[in-house]
């Protein structure tokens, strides 16, 4: 038994690692936000890029659709973007015998992976109509309940500084996501990188390398990858920390936060950790792996006060120190 | 051997080695919080014992209490078990292992594991396997043992060096009991005493200091009181001792009683007691054979002299005695017994008294060098009720005042005149005291005088050479108005005077400064 999990664990790794360097030829750098990318996906999560412009959101996505046999569709979120424009609408459509009858016509939200451009450019009630799918895998219209096909994975960018005539996305939009990534400037030397690899006159081109069924493969053995209590608890106790009520919450919890992380923060810590385990090899989770994706699956679900604003302390600072105030349990 | 046996084999001997360590660790803690307040007890008793006295058992019963709390909670934190899950998160840790035995521990504790969880606990078992518990929990002893080692030999040498400073408190507890017997053996002294009330309020002062409960104050009260008391008796010996020499004087003046007076003069007082008597007996009988011309009546205490001090009393029996009458002779031959017999009383109350102050005095030296009190403090409580005014200021209330003087104006036995003005003598002051200036320093009212004198004579002096000047003299208008500018200046500088607060008049501030300077000059400098 224990040769047949190993070859899971080796194949989950070996294709992981495939997909991460296949998109590298194109995806100069960033090689955290590409392993976040790929556990978000392998996690049944869905992921927000912020960036400013230029720094490669939509190509990292593109690339992603290239190289991951799955359907793929864009949108690019615009104030007046309608709801019915995502999930789709009833037409009215006439058959041969001229009868006429509603039919459904699938939105760009039936891909696999959706990417949502600029996501906080459309209005609250259009971004509104991504919850359902998100959450739950499926789309209702017209009373019609219409499931996505797996695997479905969502990935938004945002733009952080042009925030005139945006709507920012609400709470509970933003809890859907189970990693927030955020894409820095790259360097000098990923600069030149970047410059000699789209300037010449070929570009890198990427090839498919993972079919839908070994992705839904790939989640099945990451969920199956089991959590000792103590390192769950050491998850749960990072949660609490930023909970500023909680006994347990940090001191600048109680100081800048007015919402701390719900349990969706939790459990994206566990699933998040399980796909970083089995990315290091390692068939249990460990402390360490929850340390790893402790930011990305916090700092949108922490909600800072007004104090925070003024004192331009960020969710990261907050999340920096708690991971270094939560000792990691003993027994 | 299964992969979970071997992971809970190597978690064991780590458990063991753990739980070995921290008793070592939570003994040796305590050992040096043990250590470090013994240490510093041996300072804070010293200064302890030295404001309190009577603190010395209960900080002796406070430090055990606190020692025996200690050892408790330091076993109880000893015996504490170490869980097989803690040894798996110290083994994670120092071998670092990620979690790997912490969660294959959690693993092999679960009913059923998962096929995910058993690939873990066999790899968690070979990692196991390679573990050394030796390695991941050295077997050598923890750092604090040589705090122990280096804290135990402070002790050692707090103790060897100050011996005396760490039983300070012991000490101060032998001396209380020392001071308990010693004033039992002063009140034995009292007992058989002739009744007089200076011996019973010695005695009442006696056991006032004996008390064992008694504060430092009632003590202190005590002692003042015996001083007055044992004062008292002796100002009534010297009385009567004085009265002795004028009664034997009295007594040479009449033949009959010349050897009664030798023997007075000489002090053996019994003996002139034993004369009397004989010639009283002999004067009653010839009393007998006599007619008797009179009543005997009886003396009443004023006649008797009662109500006279002893000195008087035995000068006036004395006087009686030259009365030819015999009736009046025996009466006064009786009230000359009866006198003497005071006297001896007096002298007997002395002879004890003296006894006790001395006992008390040997006593006093020994206490104090026990003592750990500085001078000051020495001053302030043993001698306070009793403070001599400073020399320099005469005020009694500065610390260390009294043992100033003491210092400053007793003489030594074999003093030398030369050195008068420096010398030192017994702490105790009982040496004969000295005037303060020495022989090269004149006293200094005398010098105020002599200064006060000068500047009048030199006043009249310039009078005089003004009016002997040929070349030029001041007329009648020009003194006038020189005597009223000088009037005018003389306000002034009492004016200024009194602002600038000034006691010492500037004429004189030159024989105030040399008299400072030379007051312990001696005259051969």
């Amino acid at each position: 038994m224990n040769t047949v999990v190993d070859r899971q664990i080796q194949a989950f790794r070996d294709q992981f690692q495939l997909v991460r360097d296949e998109i590298s030829r194109i995806i100069v750098g960033n090689d955290e936000i590409i392993s976040g990318v790929m556990t978000c996906l392998l996690a049944r999560g869905h992921v927000l890029l912020e960036g400013i412009p230029g720094v490669g959101k939509t190509k990292l996505v593109q690339t992603m659709a290239d190289v991951l046999h799955l359907k793929f569709s864009r949108i690019q979120f615009t104030p007046d973007l309608m709801p019915g424009d995502i999930i789709g609408t009833n037409i009215v459509r006439e058959d041969e015998s001229g009868r006429k009858a509603f039919e459904f016509q699938h939105g760009p939200i039936f891909a696999n992976m959706v990417l949502a451009d600029e996501i906080n450019r459309a209005t609250p009630k259009t971004q509104s109509a991504l919850l359902e799918a998100m959450q739950e895998n499926s789309v209702s219209a017209a009373g019609r309940t219409h499931a996505l096909d797996q695997p479905f994975f969502v990935l938004a960018t945002q733009n952080p500084i042009e925030m005139e005539g945006t709507y920012p996305l609400p709470e509970a939009q933003m809890d859907r996501f189970f990693f927030k990534l955020n894409l820095d400037f790259p360097n000098v030397e990923q600069l030149h990188l970047i410059v000699d690899r789209t300037t010449g006159q070929k570009e890198p081109v990427v090839r498919r390398v993972l079919q839908q069924g070994e992705i839904l493969e790939m989640r099945e053995t990451a969920r199956a990858i089991p959590v000792a209590r103590p390192v769950q608890e050491y998850a749960v106790r990072l949660t609490l920390a930023t909970h500023p009520e909680s006994s347990q919450a940090h001191e600048m919890s109680r100081k800048y936060v007015r919402f701390g992380s719900s349990p969706r923060g939790t459990q994206a810590l566990i699933l998040g950790a399980k796909v970083h385990a089995l990315m290091n090899d390692r068939v249990y989770v460990s402390c360490e792996d929850v340390r790893a994706v402790a930011l990305p699956a916090l700092r949108h679900r922490i909600l800072l006060n007004f104090e925070a604003e003024a004192g331009r302390i960020d969710t990261d600072t907050i999340l920096d120190r708690i991971l270094e105030w939560v000792p990691e349990p003993k027994e | 051997m299964k992969d979970s046996e071997v992971i809970l084999s190597v978690l064991r001997s780590i458990e063991r080695r753990l739980w070995l360590r921290r008793a070592l660790q939570e003994i040796t803690y305590g050992a040096c919080v043990v250590l470090f307040s013994l240490i510093a007890f041996q300072f804070v008793g010293v200064a302890l014992s030295s404001a309190v006295p009577a603190v010395g058992t209960g900080a002796r019963t406070a430090v055990v209490a606190a020692v025996v709390m200690l050892g408790a909670y330091v076993a109880w934190r000893a015996l504490r078990q170490v869980t097989l899950a803690q040894a798996a998160g110290e083994a994670d840790a120092r071998a670092r292992l990620k979690d790997e035995l912490k969660s294959a521990y959690w693993f092999v504790s679960t009913p059923e594991p998962s096929p995910f969880a058993q690939l873990q606990i066999a790899r968690a078992a070979a990692t196991a396997r390679r573990l050394d518990p030796g390695a991941i929990v050295p077997g050598r002893p923890p750092r604090s043992l040589y705090a122990v080692a280096g804290l135990g030999a402070a002790l050692l040498l707090v103790t060897w060096i100050a011996p005396r400073q760490s039983h300070s408190w012991d000490g101060a507890d032998a001396a209380a009991v020392a001071a308990a017997r010693e004033t039992q053996d002063l009140r034995a002294l009292l007992e058989g005493a002739p009744r007089d009330p200076e011996l019973e309020k010695l005695d009442r002062a006696l056991e006032e200091l004996q008390r064992a409960d008694a504060t430092a104050e009632e003590k202190a009260r005590a002692a003042a009181q015996a001083r007055d008391a044992i004062e008292q008796a002796n100002m009534e010996a010297a009385a009567a001792r004085e009265g002795l020499v004028r009664l034997a004087e009295a007594m040479r003046a009449n033949p009959r009683f010349e050897k009664a007076a030798e023997a007075l003069r000489a002090g053996r007082n019994e003996e002139a007691l034993a004369l009397l008597r004989q010639m009283r007996a002999e004067a009653g009988n010839q009393d007998a054979r006599a007619p008797e011309k009179d009543e005997p009546r009886l003396l009443s205490d004023s006649e008797k002299g009662l109500d006279r001090g002893i000195e008087e009393r035995l000068a006036q029996a004395g006087r009686d005695l030259n009365s030819i009458n015999a009736r009046v002779d025996q009466d006064a031959i009786d009230r000359v017994v009866n006198a003497l017999q005071e006297a001896n009383q007096q002298l007997e109350v002395q002879s004890r008294v003296t006894e006790v102050k001395r006992r008390m005095q040997d006593a006093m030296i020994p206490t104090s060098q026990r003592s750990a009190l500085t001078a000051s403090q020495f001053d302030s409580s043993d001698n306070a009720p009793n403070a001599t005014a400073s020399p320099d200021t005469g005020n009694a209330d500065i610390r260390g005042g009294t043992m100033f003087r003491q210092g400053a104006v007793t003489r030594r036995n074999d003093d030398d005149p030369a050195r008068d003005g420096n010398m030192s003598g017994s702490a105790a002051g009982d040496s004969e005291a000295l005037a303060l200036e020495g022989a090269a320093t004149r006293r200094l009212d005398a010098q105020l005088k002599l200064e006060a004198i000068q500047r009048r004579d030199d006043a009249g002096n310039d009078d005089e050479k003004a009016d002997q000047g040929w070349f030029y003299s001041a007329s009648q208008e020009q003194k006038s108005l020189l005597g009223f500018e000088d009037v005018r200046a003389r306000l002034d500088f009492d004016r200024e005077n009194a602002m600038s607060f000034e006691r010492i008049p500037i004429r004189q501030k030159q024989a105030v400064k040399d008299y400072f300077l030379n007051l312990h000059e001696s005259e051969k400098k």
